[in-house]
């Protein structure tokens, strides 16, 4: 059984965590995403970490996961909204997209009109 | 080994999809078909990127559309033809990307990830400081006559917002037609994500 002493080295140990860690938790925390965290990470793991190649990031990690898990559901909805098919093929239809609005182009290249849109908001 | 996650901004879908008379075109076509499809990186669409690229779709449609076949129509019916082709082109868009998604290709996100007050404090913060360029130019951008003037020209903060999504989502890198963003490529606070202006 630990004694009083050593508790309050654990405590002390604990007050003194790296600050990394204490920014780690307050995210989770803030963000509401403590309660899901577990679950987050079995879902599609497609993100993994190698250590020799990268830092650990636990946050970068939490973050990655989300996307991926978000990522189908904000998939899902637009097809809903937009009323699309279900993808029932594998492959990319590319075509669809690829000079899709040339009949539409002119001198005004992608950056200028990205940039004029952006001037008017 | 995990795969580069790779934030796309607007132009590289747009210029893919003005096709080859687009200046940007064959390199966002490599970036889509080589890199993404091939499977060397994942490319990362927030929905940011996605309204701007269904907003240039409707202004271009309707910018571009046959006049003398609009003055036909109605307001009400004008609107409905608008609407029309723009989402035919709209739900294409989308019809490719999910398919994309659904393969592993590219992921979406909203901006759940990111601490929205925290991050336009960060793009003011950042706009205050920053400056871009004076440049001068010869002609008349409206009516292309010979008038000599100056534009400012850099990271405006809706560029400025796109980069710290890019930052808060933790994504390997940012892909860009633009060539203000090549400034971030030497501030140390984007030192995490590769900048790539094609």
């Amino acid at each position: 059984m630990a004694n009083y002493s050593q508790l309050f080295e654990k405590k002390s140990e604990r007050e003194q965590l790296p600050e990394k860690w204490a920014e780690l938790l307050a995210f989770l925390r803030d963000s509401g995403f403590m309660a899901e965290i577990t679950t987050q990470l079995q879902i599609r793991p497609i993100v993994k970490e190698n250590s020799a190649e990268q830092p650990f990031s636990a946050k970068k990690l939490i973050i990655r996961n989300m996307i991926t898990r978000q990522s189908m559901t904000l998939s899902k909805k637009l097809r809903d909204e937009y009323s699309l098919p279900e993808i029932t093929d594998e492959r990319v239809d590319l075509s669809l997209l690829d000079g899709s609005l040339s009949k539409y182009s002119d001198e005004k290249d992608a950056v200028e009109l990205v940039r004029t849109l952006r001037k008017r908001s | 080994m995990t795969l580069p996650v790779k934030y796309l901004d607007s132009s590289i879908i747009l210029s893919y999809q003005l096709g080859p008379t687009d200046r940007f075109y064959n390199d966002a076509r490599r970036i889509i078909e080589d890199d993404i499809m091939k499977k060397k990186i994942i490319g990362l669409v927030s929905m940011l990127t996605l309204m701007e690229v269904i907003d240039v779709i409707r202004r271009r449609v309707t910018e571009r559309t046959d006049k003398s076949k609009l003055d036909l129509l109605d307001t009400i019916s004008q609107n409905l033809y608008l609407k029309g082709e723009s989402d035919t082109k709209i739900k294409d868009l989308l019809q490719v990307l999910t398919q994309m998604e659904d393969q592993g290709l590219i992921l979406f996100s909203d901006f759940t990830p990111v601490d929205l007050k925290q991050m336009m404090k960060d793009v003011y913060d950042y706009s205050k400081d920053y400056f871009g360029i004076a440049k001068k130019y010869y002609r008349c951008q409206i009516c292309n006559g010979s008038f000599e003037h100056y534009t400012y020209k850099g990271l405006g903060w809706i560029d400025l917002v796109h980069a710290f999504l890019a930052l808060g989502f933790f994504a390997d890198g940012l892909i860009t037609a633009d060539k203000s963003f090549a400034h971030l490529s030497s501030d140390p606070k984007f030192g995490s994500i590769e900048i790539t202006v094609i």
